[in-house]
């Protein structure tokens, strides 16, 4: 094991998806607010329930605000980027 | 603010891995009290996390700081939130009543099927029966439980069936976490091995996303719903500021790993916070050398100063172990949220963004 840099690594299909998912939202006047917040860190802030850290685990961070809200928004402009067998 | 409450330095169990020492050091009321004082002192929302040791062995503790809280919750305005993390062996209905009334969150520490492997009981007794009857116990009254698992170099082989193990068992929200520290010695060959067995959990999640249910496993899925968000688990890392422990003496620490080095104490629940020592740790905290032209820059945990400290000694410095383990982790997660992406995109969008 070593410490390696990784180099070209390119962003995930399915993160730009999302990502373009959100934008067509946007662009498409929906008046979410979680869309007009796209981008921002307060979009993915926990809930204050889940503020407090479990100690001896740092990685539970899952937030439930408004997901269904959200989801709606996402849906509702999905973009379906197709993996190219090759990559 | 938040605070994490070491109420006893003893505990029931002697886990391999474990880096705290044992000794029958516990909380006092009074620091008790000027603990709950001093979350409710800063900002407008007051959060305690029950830890040790076993919180559980000091359960009046918990009762009184939450008796306390709530009033002060009442008088103030301010929100009050509580969490524990436990071992589980000596929850109880009485407890866990209590615990569901305060909307307790409780994270039971419980490393699955490799449960006996590492987690014993100080008699060196196994404790994984126990604790599978307590999860159940848990479960029926705080549906939410997290099961919250730590894989040592030894528990590698049971990793994909801890997953499903706990799964089945009924959580929906589990965290796995390797284990750090002097206590345990990974090899190459160990992180092969992990390797295969996280391969096979993210086929197992594949699986579970087609049957249309909903489980977060915190390693995985946090990779892939953090990169949909942009966000940094780096950042996590709040050294001092986020979330401070208390020793049961009332001493303030950054975190947990730093407790006992005279050289981080930054200040006590008497006498308050040293914000000068708090803004001169800030100041010293960096994104590690050898990391600040990797592409994953943002997507790994490398400024996470805990682990850091664990694994070389220095908050700011990214050991071999978790650069591996986190190239790895991204590489599958990826993977796996790729295929998701194809295979259902609503349903995608749903689960993780």
């Amino acid at each position: 094991m070593k410490i390696t840099p990784s180099k070209n690594h390119k962003k995930p299909l399915y993160a730009i998806g999302i990502a373009a998912a959100l934008t067509a939202a946007a662009v498409s006047g929906c008046t979410n607010p979680f869309v007009q917040l796209a981008g921002e860190t307060t979009t993915s802030a926990a809930p204050t329930e889940t503020e407090v850290e479990l100690d001896g685990d740092v990685a539970i961070e899952q937030t439930e605000t408004k997901r269904e809200s959200v989801v709606e928004t996402i849906t509702a402009g999905i973009v379906t980027i197709t993996l190219n067998p090759n990559q | 603010m938040n605070l994490t409450l070491h109420l006893t330095d003893n505990c029931n169990m002697d886990c391999s891995y474990c880096i705290r020492e044992k000794c029958p050091k516990d909380m006092s009321e009074e620091v008790l009290f000027k603990a709950c004082d001093l979350a409710f002192s800063k900002g407008t929302r007051a959060g305690l996390c029950f830890f040790g040791g076993e919180p559980l062995l000091k359960k009046e503790l918990i009762y009184k700081a939450l008796d306390y809280c709530e009033k002060k919750s009442e008088k103030t305005g301010i929100r009050f939130d509580c969490k524990m993390t436990t071992n589980g062996t000596l929850l109880d209905e009485e407890f866990l009543d209590r615990a569901a009334k305060a909307n307790l969150g409780i994270g039971l520490s419980f490393d699955g099927r490799a449960q006996d492997v590492c987690r014993i009981f100080a008699n060196g007794k196994p404790t994984s029966s126990v604790v599978e009857e307590k999860a159940k116990l848990l479960l029926k009254y705080i549906p939410k439980a997290s099961a919250l698992a730590t894989i040592a170099p030894q528990a590698v082989p049971y990793y994909a069936e801890s997953v499903k193990y706990l799964h089945d068992l009924g959580f929906k929200n589990v965290s796995f976490v390797i284990a750090y520290g002097h206590k345990v010695n990974w090899t190459d060959s160990d992180l092969d091995a992990l390797r295969v067995q996280l391969e096979e959990t993210a086929s197992y999640l594949k699986e579970l996303f087609l049957k249309k249910e909903t489980f977060y496993m915190s390693a995985i899925d946090s990779k892939i719903s953090d990169c949909i968000r942009g966000r940094n688990p780096a950042e996590r890392c709040h050294l001092g500021t986020r979330q401070m422990p208390v020793t049961p003496d009332g001493t303030l620490y950054p975190c947990t790993s730093f407790i006992g080095d005279e050289k981080y104490i930054l200040g006590n629940v008497f006498d308050g916070i040293d914000e000068a020592k708090v803004i001169e740790l800030a100041k010293r905290s960096a994104t590690p050398e050898t990391c600040r032209e990797c592409d994953l820059v943002k997507r790994c945990t490398n400024s996470c100063g805990c682990a850091n400290r664990m694994n070389t000694g220095n908050e700011n410095q990214v050991s071999p172990l978790q650069c591996t383990y986190e190239r790895m982790l991204i590489e599958i997660s990826d993977n796996l949220g790729e295929e998701l992406y194809q295979i259902d995109p609503d349903r995608f969008a749903k689960e993780f963004a």
